[in-house]
């Protein structure tokens, strides 16, 4: 099979950072070939490096025969090489054509767009993907999915051979990750190659034909994913097997009901939610993106408030106005965007750690933090979830994803909850600080924390779980026993339609080489 | 400053000496140093103890309003208003003087007028949910033309006794030093510890680094944006009174335009438009600055014409080396 790309003996450092040393491998033509490793692993450095972003130190890039000098990822466009990023890079307010053709509109007379071309251009781009979406409608009025796929049409103007996809599915639930991979699928046979950057083993299991596994900056193995399994790309990505990502069955015992909610609704967005928690269980809520979890989580934290419904705390009613309340009566939430929610990304990790614990009148006498105090429960928590920092005067937004939901985390324990809700509690983190994670909660729960943790990940629902709410949109489509619970279960709860709809068979080599 | 952008880019570095170069004030306290020690050289006058004490009484007009400013600034917001509400807490306050009200109640109200506005301010921010800009731009309208509409144009002076205690407010010394310096110092110190030893600074960093992330850990986020309002409108206010005791008359056009030298010492000072970042120490160097580059230019003899340029050029300066040490964190 053809080469279309060879990495050679790449090498990229920062200041104090070595990103990526010697790493060498090929692509062959017509592939979807997976990039895996570790949250800085240095992922997303190499595929900087090949679109053009970055120019490495040493080491060349092989494109086609010809070796690569690209200026930027506007030449590499040119040359056929394409990346869609991690984060959307669109503009919400601009319709779905002129986000598909900034900077390449199509022009009259040099200097006027031109408007028919542009939507006529546009929704053929949009056909030939099989997406049915108004090129005229607002990009903001489209679901995070629907924009990722208009992300991806996007980057296909420049008719790439080449197609880069950084994390494309880590804001997506598994039924959005579909359509993504059905379009996907669609391209390889168009003769696309693509490179596909993903956290998720499954989907990477299930549509991709080779991987290469990276870590601390180095190529560890290329391979055929039919010569692999996932247990060896975790022991190659985290060089040990890991241990403690088990399901473990709840015990039995009648804990006492810790929070109780009954006929929570805000009219819009979750209607008549029911449900129980007790003391030292983790339940799970799965459900599509947009069935309405996060903004339930939201109602019964009081962010806002819901307008109708009844929170029953340890036996008795309260009313939340605001997140204040919440927090003083015992109830923490672990937003489910840490970037935007979840921490102040300019100040230090000291500061974020103690924000929930400082607003609740721990930690202060008077109004005056007690430093010796703070920092004694500072240095406590990062030595507990042994965040990777080089010291707690570090800006937060500095540290790799992992580190960052582990300081969040940390923020709400400081603040002593009862219950703790956290919404998808590893997004975008990588397998080992995963493990850490869950591990972290099961001992929570077992010293009597009350957890509910919203997942759009299914082995993580179902790997954490004690039970499963699921939820359609906006209400409660069942609960699931811990004997009970598959992804199966889960898909056909959270959507009926696309209950059984498996992910596209791959395709065999024989087809994709027929294809190119 | 490159000295101080190789420390920064040592990780962990928790040296004494290491972090005074990574801390953003070395910077401007060095280039006030280099200012100090250059005008000394070529314009002896500079250097004359009447000349220093009289930059400190003149910059800590604009100092007092820099203070609040600074926590407007720091939760992410801006107040364009403090150049008019000095001006009316100015001619309210001298007003009421005049109507026989004393100088302690007199003043009292006007502080109250001036706190008026700047609740005003935070009402709009918070429950309207209007970019700040917008009601302090109003209010800036707002408050000159009350001040217009209390002196009707003329001056009002002889409303107290020569000899009262009042006009050693802004007149008078102490140890030697100009009172309004000292009220600028003793102002400086609470905000200082305010901003960098309670609750309340740190959650006001907190709600300028991220608000979303503020009400979702429980912050009053209203309540306290609106409480820098106020403090903004009465430490305006506080600098409008201290003007009025050291003139003994007050006009309807004092503070005018003085909004944008306050802006613009606390931006040299180190404190971002978009929140979350800025210091007491900084904004106190970054109005001593202003107010030495102001006299050291007119001691030089430079043209007066050509001061904003200066001054401009200071900001833009500031701000740029402010930039350069960043951009070394970030890309470390």
């Amino acid at each position: 099979m053809p080469v279309l790309l060879t990495v050679e003996e790449i090498s990229k450092g920062f200041p104090g950072v070595q990103a990526l040393r010697d790493v060498t491998f090929h692509v062959e033509t017509g592939t979807i070939h997976a990039i895996m490793g570790e949250n800085g692993a240095g992922k997303s450095t190499l595929m900087q490096v090949i679109a053009g972003a970055l120019k490495p130190d040493t080491g060349r890039l092989i494109f086609d025969g010809n070796q690569l000098q690209l200026s930027g990822t506007r030449d590499a466009a040119s040359k056929g090489i394409s990346i869609v990023f991690q984060e959307l890079m669109l503009a919400p307010n601009m319709s779905v054509a002129e986000n598909i053709f900034l900077g390449a509109e199509p022009r009259v007379a040099g200097v006027m767009v031109d408007r028919a071309a542009q939507r006529s251009q546009a929704r053929a781009a949009l056909r030939r993907m099989g997406i049915d979406i108004d090129p005229d409608i607002r990009l903001g009025e489209l679901t995070i999915a629907q924009q990722q796929l208009i992300e991806i049409c996007k980057s296909l103007v420049h008719e790439p051979r080449l197609l880069i996809l950084d994390e494309p599915t880590s804001s997506l639930s598994e039924a959005d990750s579909l359509v993504l991979f059905r379009v996907v699928h669609d391209l390889k046979a168009s003769g696309v190659t693509i490179l596909y950057i993903s956290h998720r083993m499954r989907e990477v299991f299930d549509n991709c034909d080779y991987v290469t596994v990276l870590r601390d900056g180095r190529h560890v193995k290329t391979t055929r994913l039919s010569d692999t399994d996932p247990e060896e790309v975790v022991r190659l990505m985290v060089g040990r097997d890991l241990a403690g990502v088990q399901r473990i069955r709840p015990m039995n015992d009648d804990k006492p009901v810790m929070l109780s909610v009954r006929g929570l609704s805000d009219g819009k967005r979750y209607h008549d939610i029911s449900f129980d928690l007790r003391a030292g269980e983790i339940v799970g809520v799965a459900g599509l993106i947009g069935a309405g979890r996060s903004e339930m989580a939201l109602g019964i934290f009081g962010a806002p408030s819901a307008p109708r419904g009844e929170i029953v705390l340890d036996g008795k009613p309260v009313r939340i106005r605001k997140p204040g309340d919440a927090m003083r009566l015992g109830i923490g939430l672990v937003p489910e965007d840490r970037k935007q929610q979840g921490l102040v990304l300019g100040m230090s990790v000291g500061s974020n750690l103690s924000l929930a614990a400082l607003s609740l009148g721990r930690l202060s006498n008077g109004n005056f933090v007690k430093p010796i105090a703070e920092n004694r429960m500072i240095d406590g928590y990062v030595d507990r979830f042994r965040v990777k920092t080089p010291s707690t005067e570090q800006l937060v937004g500095l540290l790799s994803g992992g580190n960052q939901q582990k300081v969040v985390l940390a923020k709400w324990l400081a603040a002593k909850p009862r219950v703790l809700i956290v919404d998808e509690p590893t997004r975008g983190v990588d397998v080992s600080t995963k493990a850490e994670i869950y591990a972290l909660m099961r001992e929570l729960a077992r010293d009597g924390l009350a957890i509910l943790v919203i997942s759009s990940d299914l082995p993580e629902v179902l790997t954490i779980s004690d039970r499963i709410l699921v939820m359609r949109s906006g209400q409660l489509a069942g609960e699931i026993a811990f004997d009970d619970a598959s992804e199966e279960r889960i898909m056909a709860l959270a959507a009926l339609d696309a209950s059984d709809t498996p992910h596209p068979a791959p395709t065999t080599y024989g087809e994709a080489e027929a294809a190119s | 400053m490159s000295a101080a952008d190789k420390t920064a880019a040592a990780p962990g570095q928790k040296s004494f000496l290491g972090r005074m170069l990574r801390s953003r004030e070395t910077g401007i306290i060095s280039a006030l140093a280099i200012m100090v020690v250059g005008l000394s050289f070529f314009a002896p006058d500079f250097a004359s103890p009447n000349n220093m004490l009289n930059d400190a009484r003149n910059f800590s007009f604009v100092g007092i309003v820099v203070l609040g400013q600074a926590m407007v600034m720091i939760t992410g917001g801006i107040d364009l208003s403090v150049g008019s509400v000095w001006g009316l807490a100015a001619v309210s306050s001298a007003a009421f003087m005049n109507l026989g009200f004393g100088p302690i109640l007199g003043c009292t109200l006007a502080l109250l007028i001036s706190a008026a506005i700047g609740l005003f301010n935070g009402l709009c921010v918070t429950k309207l949910r209007m970019p700040p800009f917008v009601p302090t731009l109003a209010t800036m309208s707002i408050a000159r033309a009350l001040a217009l509409v209390i002196t009707r144009g003329h001056s009002i002076d002889g409303f107290l006794p020569d000899d009262s205690i009042f006009f050693n407010l802004g007149g008078g010394q102490t140890f030697g030093l100009p009172n309004p310096f000292i009220v600028f110092v003793v102002l400086s110190v609470i905000a200082g510890i305010a901003l960098s030893r309670t609750v309340y600074g740190r959650q006001l960093y907190a709600i300028g680094g991220n608000e979303r992330a503020a009400r979702l850990t429980g912050l009053e986020v209203d309540r306290l944006k609106i409480s820098v309002y106020v403090i903004s409108a009465v430490t305006a206010g506080i600098a409008g009174i201290i003007e009025v005791s050291y003139l003994s008359s007050a006009i309807s056009n004092q503070g005018l335009g003085k909004e944008l030298s306050v802006i613009a010492a606390a931006v040299i000072g180190g404190t971002a438009l978009t929140g979350g970042e800025g210091t007491i120490l900084g904004v106190f160097v970054g109005a001593v600055i202003l107010e030495v580059l102001r006299n050291g230019l007119v001691l030089l003899g430079t043209d007066a014409y050509w001061q904003g340029v200066f001054v401009g050029s200071v900001i833009v300066l500031a701000v740029f080396i402010d930039q350069l040490r960043k951009g070394f964190w970030r890309t470390r």
